[in-house]
């Protein structure tokens, strides 16, 4: 078999494909075709985590907890700090992100989510479209089963705990349905509605995510509107098909809490990759 | 995938004191590279092992200092040491052995005899250029390519000299000009085109 001449710095331009095929040494054209090809822009599917990666580098990653590694989790839900986003209310309440999302200030798909997600537990936030979760119009065609509240999700948020600071500020910002749990619970722990102010004022935010303490860690439901409030939230993309379970996000991993179910989000769509019909061998291990 | 970044230290910079858009160049600079990298080595994690590397990264970057490569070697270097965390983890949790036919397969899920000679997708693409590939070669040729180091980063990187990482490279490009030559002649017994006689590159 012929040898084809390479120096390095032929192999260097044709690595970072700065070569084209019709310059390459011969034999070499359809390499230099492979690797632009490799390098080629980025696909849809390769981009579902951007606006939360680009969130994360800007904030130095302050406000997220770390991965939670059991189970999947969709990119997005991880760069927020919660294991899915369908148990982003107990994450983004501690972790001061819906403060964030009360002023419409996530990026895009985070704060589209993030609405969605509020608005299980009756916390209305801006849907970064214009409008709020839970006060568009209901009845979506998208909304999977009725938000009748079946009990799953009936404890809410703990108003005494670390979620206290971000009820506290989706009640600031006016966003807090006085008929959800989530009100409800505040209006208790602050010993009355009248007085949730006062209460508030002495809330500070969590400067360290800590487990939160009400994990009820009995719901099954794959429903996503499986709550106890009257938000039925704008269901424009698709649903998150992850219960809201109250799987607290832990900052020691591993997490008690249930595995979850899900996988496809559609509102961010991680997907399950292109190469995952790859038996469970590890890859590239075999092949020397 | 573009060559590299305009005035990375000014990037870098901003994206420190918060400038989303600064934060946008460097994530697009590394990201789709960094995704086909890890959807190689473990086709159904890597998303989640990329969500992993960049909150590592958002971290840290205050106290990153370098240039640019020195910047990517360093994405890199935390996505590796993820890769390897899970690959310990789940050889613990495999509880059912491994069929000895599977462990041939090339990486990626995707056999390259399989994979069409126009390779439009990239992710096809790199287990094109990879397959046919040892281990070691594989690894140079996908960090080179993918993340765009240069030599020294690379033998940084997988604890080799540079000299050794020269000499796994040119092997490495001999094989697949074979490979992509073997490809092609119709007596090819695997894959053939009817006899045309004319090559025909896939798109670059």
């Amino acid at each position: 078999m012929a040898k084809f001449p390479l120096d390095d710095e032929v192999v260097d331009r044709l690595l970072a494909g700065a070569l084209a095929p019709d310059d390459a040494p011969p034999g070499f054209g359809p390499v230099a075709a492979l690797v632009r090809a490799a390098r080629g822009p980025a696909a849809a599917n390769e981009l579902a985590g951007r606006a939360a990666a680009v969130d994360a580098l800007v904030r130095g990653g302050a406000g997220a907890t770390s991965p939670v590694r059991s189970g999947r989790t969709s990119m997005i839900g991880k760069l927020l700090g919660v294991k899915t986003l369908a148990v982003a209310v107990p994450g983004l309440l501690l972790t001061g992100g819906v403060a964030a999302a009360a002023t419409g200030s996530l990026p895009g798909p985070a704060q589209s989510a993030a609405s969605h997600v509020l608005s299980d537990v009756g916390i209305s936030v801006p849907n970064g479209h214009g409008g709020h979760s839970g006060t568009g119009t209901s009845g979506s065609s998208s909304s999977q089963g009725s938000a009748n509240g079946h009990a799953a999700n009936a404890t809410g948020p703990d108003a005494t705990g670390p979620a206290a600071y971000g009820l506290c500020t989706a009640f600031k910002a006016g966003g807090l349905n006085q008929h959800s749990v989530a009100y409800r619970n505040l209006a208790k722990a602050a010993g009355g509605a009248s007085n949730i102010d006062t209460y508030c004022a002495s809330v500070s935010k969590p400067t360290t995510t800590t487990t939160q303490g009400n994990g009820t860690g009995d719901d099954t439901s794959s429903d996503v509107t499986s709550t106890t409030t009257a938000g039925s939230g704008n269901r424009d993309h698709a649903p998150v098909s992850t219960p809201p379970t109250q799987g607290p996000p832990s900052s020691t991993p591993p997490v008690s809490a249930p595995p979850v179910s899900t996988p496809d989000s559609g509102a961010d769509s991680s997907g399950t990759g292109p190469g995952g019909h790859a038996p469970s061998s590890t890859p590239g291990e075999g092949a020397h | 995938m573009d060559g590299g970044i305009d005035d990375f230290a000014a990037v870098l910079d901003a994206a420190r004191q918060g400038d989303d858009d600064a934060a946008a160049v460097l994530f697009d600079a590394v990201h789709p590279g960094l995704l086909r990298y890890l959807r190689w080595h473990e086709p159904r994690a890597a998303e989640d092992l990329a969500a992993d590397t960049w909150l590592a990264v958002a971290e840290r970057l205050g106290g990153f200092e370098g240039d640019e490569q020195a910047f990517r070697g360093w994405v890199f270097a935390i996505a590796r040491r993820r890769l390897a965390d899970h690959r310990r983890r789940s050889r613990r949790r495999r509880t059912t052995p491994v069929a000895p036919e599977t462990l041939t397969r090339i990486g990626g899920g995707l056999d390259p005899a399989q994979v069409s000679l126009e390779a439009a997708d990239a992710q096809q693409a790199v287990a094109r250029l990879v397959g046919v590939l040892s281990r070691d070669q594989a690894e140079v040729v996908l960090l080179r390519v993918l993340a765009g180091l240069g030599v020294e980063e690379v033998a940084r990187l997988v604890g080799k000299r540079p000299g050794t990482v020269r000499v796994l490279q040119h092997r490495a490009l001999r094989r697949l000009a074979q490979a992509e030559a073997a490809r092609r002649t119709p007596t090819d017994g695997a894959r053939h085109r009817s006899g045309r006689g004319r090559r025909r590159e896939s798109p670059g």
